[in-house]
Formats: C-alpha cells, structure tokens, sequence
C-alpha cells in the first residue's frame, strides 16, 4: 500500500486539525513513540500521528482522511496491552479513543449497557455497583476497556457461560459509513438482541482487531447482584482432577465461574514490593512447578457461586461433594488463610465486590516480560497440553512457569494460558522461549486439535483455513478496499 | 549516546504494561489524579507514558530532545503514581515511578538539553547565593542571626521559602514554640535544601548542598530538626542518604507531627475561646500525605479545635491532587500550574469551606496566585496559622 505520508505530512496534519482541533492531534515524535511499542517484544513502530476524537462522527471524518491519503489507522480503546495487539502500522494514525468515554445507557429493565470505547471496566463496574448491577469481569486491568476486551472474547468471571457479552455495536467502517448490529441495526429498537432475523453481523467484529472498522459503541450484558455470594476453594494434586472437576461444576451449572490455578501463579500473590527495599518472592516459584510438596497443592480452583441463601447453601455442599469425587477437597477458611491469604483478598474484590483488583492482577509483571501462551481444546487434549507444556518450559530452566485454566461455554472448550516473566534484558532467553512456543502451538494444534486463543501477529494462521480464509479475505476486501484498518496487527 | 542513567532503570522502563492505574484513584470512585495527562490527553503525559518515553531514548527510537524535556517537565512530582504502581516497583532497581520520571529528566539535562530561562535563573542563584530567589546570601544570615541559642536541643529548619519569601509557617511555629516556652534555634548557615534543583533534575549538584547543611545541623548537636516545608523534609530523609555518606542523627520531623507531639504532652493547649464557628477545607500537600506519609498531624491538630469544623476535598489524604507548585511546572510552565490550581480550588469551593488550609510554604503561595487570578477572596492559610489562633495564651 502506497503511503503519501510524507509529501502530505501537513496537510493531513491540518485536515485532522480541522476535524478534533489542534489540541487533541499529535505529530510529534515525542508523542507517537510512546503509542509505538508495548511490553511485548513486538518491534516498535511509531504512527505519524495521534488522533483523540469525541464522537462518532469525528470518527467518520477521520476515516475518511485515512482512505484519501491510504494511511493505515489503529483504533485503541484502552491500549493496556502486554501482547503487541495495539502496535500501530509506521507512519499512520493511531486513533485514541479515551475521550469517547460515556455511559450512555444502563437499561436494568432489559439489563444491558450502552457505553463508547473509552469506558474502562473500572468505570463501568463503579457504575453497574451504585445500581445493584455486575458485568463480566476480566482477568485484565481495571484501565482496560469493555468495549476492546470483549471484542476479544477474554477471559473472566462469565467465561464459563458466555464466550463474550457484546450484544449489538456501532461500527463506523473504513469508508465511514456507520452501522449498528443486532437489533440495534432496527430503527426503532435498543440493543437488547443480539441474535435477529439475519446472519449474525456482530461476531464479525469481534476478534477483528479493528482490521474491518471503528466500534464507537458496544452494548454490554449485566447481571443484577444476587442475594448471597459464595467464593469456595479446592484443592488437587493434579490437573486432570482439577479438569474433571471444573467441567462438572460448571455443566451441572453450579459454578458461576471457576478458575484453575497453578501453585506457581496462585504464589505469586504474596510478592512483596516496596519502593527502594528487595524484592519479597516466596520460594515456590523457584521450585520445579511438578514435584510433590504437601503444603502447596498443584492446583487451587477458584468456585464463585451466587443466587438465592438456600441454594448457595446446597451448592456448596454439591461442589464439596463433587470435590471429593474428583480426588480433590474443599479447603476451609483456616486453611485458605494460611495457604492463600493474599490471593484470597484479591479474589474477593474480584468475584464479591465484582471489581477488578488491579495492582493485585498486574504486580507480577515487575517480575519480567510477559510471554504468555494461550490455546483452546477439548478437555482431554488440554490435560495432555499441560503436561507438555510444563515439561517443555521446565527444560527450558525458566522460573516461575504460571498457568490458569477455565471451562468456556460450560466446558465444551477449555482455556489454557501459560506463561512465565523474563528479564526484558535477555534477548537469547526470550528468542529460546519465542521458538518453545512456536513448536508447542504446532504440537497443540497438530497432535491435540487446540486451536490459538487470539491471533498471533502471523498471517499463516489464517492461510490454513481454507474457504473460511477465503470469505473473510472477501469481506475485508469489500469493507476496506484500501486495508487501512489496523494492517500491522497482521491478520489478513 | 551513551545513556547511563536510563541503563540503570532499563528493567523498569520496559515492563510497564499501559494499565493506566498511574492515572487515577480508587475505585469505585476512580478520581482522575494525574495533572499532565489530565490537561494534554495523550498517553505519552502519564507516568506510564514518561516511562515509555524514557524508554524510547533508551533504545534510540527518538533523540534526546527540548520537546522530550517539556514533555518530562510536565510532570509536577505528585508522587501518587509512584505511590500506587506497585508493578514497576517488583523490578530492580525497585524505584517509584516518579523517581524514574526524575531521572528520565536528569538524563536529558546531563545531555545537555537546555532548561528555560527562569529555570537557569533559579540554578544560578542556587549556586550563587544558595536559595533559589535571587536573595543575598547575607539576607538569610541575618534573619537567622538573632535565633541561634547554643543549648537548644531542638532546630528549626526554615527553609528558603519562609526565611525569604513568606512567613507563613515560620511567624506562627516560632509563636508557638515561645507560647510554649520550647527552646530552639535556627540554622546559622542554612543553604537551600536542593529541591527545587532535584525537580528540575539536577540530581548530582545537589551533593554539595546536602554535605553542607549535614556538617553544619551536626555541629550543632542538636536532637531534633523540624521541617517547615515538606520537601525540605523529604529531600533531607530520602533523597541525601543516595547522594552522600553524610548523616544526621538528629531526628527529623515536620512541624505539624512536632506541634501535635507537643499537644499530646499538654505541652502546647488550646484555648476554649468562643470564636465563631468556620468551618475549614484541608489540601493535603503531596509532599507531606505521600513522601513523608503524614496524614494526620494537621488533621489531628485542627480536632483540637472545637470551633473548627473540617470538611475534606473530594480528593484527600494519599488521594489528594496537585495544587500546582510542583516538579518545577510552576517555574518551566506558570499558565499549566495555574490551570492545574484552579481545578483544585474548584473542588474546594464545592466543599462550602470558608478557608482553604494546607501545610506546605508552597501550596500556600501558590493558591494565593490563582484564586487572585479567579477572583476569589477566601483566606488560603497554612494550618499553623489557625492553630497559633486558639493556642492558650
């Protein structure tokens, strides 16, 4: 793609003015670094320039400048990001979209959210708490947004039941044309159904990585705060015990949500840290991840409950039950405290207080660049993963080697991420540690039937699936003729 | 271009994530706490992004720049992202993140990027005339001449801003002390403490500073050394013992925890005068609530008034915002330090209070300015000065 940037530079500089005003337009190499890498080890590359716009049809004019001058725009909600998904294309404009940061409608009545992409989960959920009202939780931080998170389809606290909670968005496409899916798209109507008449328009954005346009709005699920509140802990002494117990409790529809956690990233919890002074690490996380130790389990599983008293109180009976028949036990409280007291205070903001613990969540990562590993898979595939992955990394000599599993769509899928921190200093761990994973993704995929959780930077994934490959690659050629959404993320 | 300072911090330049907890308060009020990403909008103005900047010159992505200087200079050193960021502190060398941003600033100075003119000016008479106003070197001298008793056990350290400036917490603490009948002395040859030169990020030329001021509080022997001003205070106990091998045994303190020490004793006694009831806002300065950690000396002090009723800001204690005055944005930047004192006096109009009170020379001075420049007229004064009111005769 031809880039006219630089015989343009001011004139798409003014005309970008003339749309968002000076104030909020940067072309300053001081500025556009700063949005052209992230803590991944993505190589970095500054945009021209960056544009923070107000509404939606900011938003349409800018595209439109976009596809005059064929600059290559990346859209950021949040831009909180340790996988290089938000990493600019050199040269173009990276859209800012954290003034576009409104509430516009919390409908209790058919219990959903209108918000703009610039909300943070941080934000929504002070909001959704002052009504008695709860949204999907992410295992990412409080700064995140729901809008760019749940078009994602992540991780967290409605994982178990529902791959996402978007309902309906509002898209402003490469030629800014705006459209709204689900029945939104219906003049008259909310965005209360995501499913209407016609082929599902709004999964066609999701995992999309802003390649096919902007959403500038999104209609979010929620759920009323129920009466009682459980936060239960098992023990197993390994991961298919673990497994087996997940997909029961949440088939069965007891769980609300459940996690696995790893000893490794369930100690990570008590690092301590203070400004000037050494670093506190508990000694586990420098142990081999598999060898026996009675005092830490191999696995804890988190079970959130919630509903009325009386069915709380049989449902944690149930889970102890199904516990003991998966070789597990249900910790007591004595023994949650001893075992996972910091961890335990982190969880209960999380799945009590339903608000993200941040610091709790993002402290680890002083520890070293994140290098996570992520894939999807039947669950008996996903035990074998485990293993494999463990014994991979472990000969490897990386410390400490975290995981965390869950069900997804009641257990049909489950996910696995493992991960570790390397010192960003160490390029030859990282390039070893970049290569592992490579071969485990191909032994995931090829001997396992896993698929990856998120794209990969890497146009060879999609280039093996076949006709599905073909239709997207025809969508997107009709959407953005002249690729300017997001090319550098390299889906197509 | 060799890039030592940032060597040092490359670990912790490049792990932040981008989560934006720098930017903003607890949940579930998640009140907006940083001054320059709240006024230029772009990501590069948070702690985050300075990191990310810092990073850039690092790896050579951009050059050492004046627009990067202006960029860095922004930051007015609240602190509350070095308080809140925990991330970055798990990294070696375990510095805050506005400690990093610090030295992200004295990089560039070392490359010899140009400061402004008012900025230069301020060195210049720190070197020369050892406080950063221009004032005579004598000037101070003799101010401190008349209070110089040997035998006290207890210093003063004044400080340029209220030896120099304005009294307004020198006047009501040495009141208090007489009323008090507590021995004390001032320090002879008492040289600025070097903070205005830290925030500008003249990190190295503050060790002559603090050897001197060292030497001569030891001579004294004395036990105890009270802060008037919370920077002086922070530089003296967290800043000195990296830069010199000097050290005071003498205890440090500031003058509110002193003053309420003294009121615990029954030492210092409040009247029960029958003065209207006013009801008063407290700006915690972030020097005091986050470098030193005091949030409740003043707060503890103004109880003992019965008078005096105390309503909070929105943002308080270790969640409270900027005035204005700091990191040198004051000097490198007034019109952004004045917008940034004007949303907090708006927050404290929406209190109702009809005195703004804060303990800190510099929020003082500063708040003059800008409710001068808003046309208020309410009383900003620093805590002492309304506590020497209903201190017993």
């Amino acid at each position: 793609m031809e880039n006219n940037r630089s015989v343009n530079e001011g004139e798409i500089y003014r005309a970008l003015c003339s749309i968002v005003g000076q104030l909020n337009v940067s072309s300053s190499s001081v500025v556009t670094i700063t949005y052209g890498f992230d803590a991944s080890p993505t190589s970095p590359s500054e945009p021209g320039f960056v544009v923070l716009p107000h509404d939606v049809i900011q938003v349409k004019h800018i595209l439109e400048v976009a596809n005059r001058y064929r600059l290559p725009i990346t859209p950021l909600s949040g831009g909180v990001n340790v996988g290089g998904t938000a990493i600019p294309t050199q040269g173009g404009i990276v859209l800012d979209l954290k003034w576009m940061n409104k509430i516009l409608e919390v409908n209790t009545d058919a219990a959903y959210v209108v918000i703009e992409p610039g909300v943070t989960y941080d934000e929504l959920t002070a909001e959704l708490a002052k009504r008695g009202f709860r949204c999907h939780i992410p295992t990412s931080p409080g700064g995140s947004t729901p809008v760019g998170n749940q078009l994602m389809r992540p991780s967290g606290s409605l994982a178990n039941r529902h791959i996402d909670s978007i309902i309906g968005l509002e898209v402003v496409l490469p030629n800014g044309n705006i459209i709204r899916t689900g029945s939104g798209a219906f003049p008259f109507s909310g965005f209360f159904l995501r499913y209407g008449p016609f082929p599902d328009l709004t999964g066609l954005f999701c995992c999309a990585h802003g390649t096919l346009g902007v959403v500038t709005k999104a209609s979010i699920r929620i759920y009323p705060v129920n009466e009682d509140i459980r936060l239960s802990i098992a023990s197993f002494d390994s991961f298919s015990s673990s497994i087996n117990f997940v997909k029961e409790v949440c088939r069965r529809n007891i769980a609300e949500h459940s996690i696995i956690w790893n000893r490794h990233l369930y100690k990570t919890y008590e690092i301590k840290s203070s400004a000037g002074k050494q670093l506190e690490v508990p000694a586990v996380l420098y142990e081999d991840p598999r060898e026996s130790n009675p005092d830490v389990p191999y696995n804890v599983v988190t079970i959130h409950m919630s509903g009325f008293k009386e069915d709380m109180e049989t449902h944690e009976r149930v889970v102890g039950n199904i516990a003991t028949q998966c070789s597990g036990r249900l910790l007591s409280k004595n023994e949650c405290e001893t075992l996972l007291l910091p961890a335990i205070r982190s969880w209960e903001k999380f799945y009590i207080q339903y608000h993200i613990p941040t610091m709790d969540q993002v402290k680890k990562y002083g520890l070293g660049r994140y290098v996570p590993w992520i894939v999807m898979g039947e669950p008996k595939d996903i035990i074998e993963i485990e293993k494999e992955s463990i014994e991979s990394m472990n000969e490897l000599g990386i410390r400490p080697i975290c995981y965390y599993s869950m069900p997804f769509d009641y257990g049909r899928a489950i996910f696995f991420r493992i991960f570790s921190y390397i010192d960003p200093r160490e390029k030859e761990t990282l390039n070893r540690v970049g290569k592992l994973y490579q071969d485990m993704y191909d032994s995931a995929t090829r001997k396992y039937g896993a698929i990856p959780f998120r794209h990969r930077r890497d146009p060879r994934w999609l280039n093996r699936l076949g006709g599905y490959q073909l239709l997207l690659r025809s969508i997107k050629e009709i959407v953005d003729p002249n690729n300017i959404m997001n090319p550098g993320v390299g889906i197509f | 271009m060799m890039r030592e300072k940032l060597k040092d911090i490359e670990r912790q330049l490049a792990l932040c994530i981008k989560c934006k907890k720098c930017t903003y308060g607890d949940w579930p009020d998640n009140l907006p706490m940083c001054p320059p990403y709240n006024k230029f909008g772009f990501y590069t103005y948070c702690g985050g992004g300075m990191l990310y900047l810092g990073r850039a010159i690092l790896l050579n992505l951009i050059e050492p720049s004046p627009e990067a200087l202006e960029v860095i200079s922004k930051c007015t050193m609240c602190g509350f992202c070095g308080e809140i960021c925990e991330l970055v502190k798990v990294t070696p060398p375990h510095l805050p993140v506005h400690e990093l941003i610090n030295i992200i600033k004295a990089e560039l100075i070392e490359q010899g990027i140009d400061i402004s003119k008012r900025g230069k000016a301020v060195f210049d008479s720190i070197k020369k005339e050892k406080n950063p106003f221009g004032v005579s070197y004598d000037k101070r001298l003799k101010a401190h001449e008349t209070f110089l008793n040997p035998k006290a056990k207890v210093m003063i350290f004044s400080g340029c801003f209220n030896t120099l400036k304005r009294k307004n917490t020198l006047d009501p603490t040495l009141r208090i002390l007489e009323k008090a009948q507590v021995d004390f002395r001032l320090l002879g040859d008492e040289w600025c403490c070097g903070a205005p030169l830290l925030d500008m990020g003249y990190r190295k030329e503050i060790a002559e500073l603090a050897e001197h001021n060292i030497k001569e509080i030891v001579n004294t022997r004395v036990e105890k050394v009270v802060f008037l001003c919370p920077h002086c205070l922070s530089i003296f106990s967290s800043f000195y013992p990296q830069i010199t091998t000097a050290k005071i045994s003498a205890e440090l303190t500031y003058v509110t925890q002193f003053i309420l020490d003294l009121a615990r004793k029954n030492i210092v006694k409040f009247s029960n005068s029958s003065k209207p009831h006013k009801k008063v806002a407290f700006h915690d300065p972030c020097y005091l609530a986050r470098y030193i950690g005091d949030v409740q000396s003043v707060r503890e002090l103004l109880k003992c008034i019965p008078s005096v009723e105390l309503v909070e800001m929105k943002r308080n204690r270790n969640e409270t915002y900027c005035c204005g005055a700091g990191g040198g944005v004051k000097i490198s930047d007034p019109d952004y330090a004045e917008w940034i004192g004007k949303e907090r006096l708006k927050e404290f109009i929406d209190t109702g209070a009809s005195e703004l009170i804060t303990s800190c020379p510099h929020c003082v001075e500063h708040f003059w300015d800008v409710s001068g420049e808003m046309g208020f007229d309410f009383p900003v004064r620093d805590s002492l000065e309304i506590i020497l009111e209903y201190i017993s005769k």
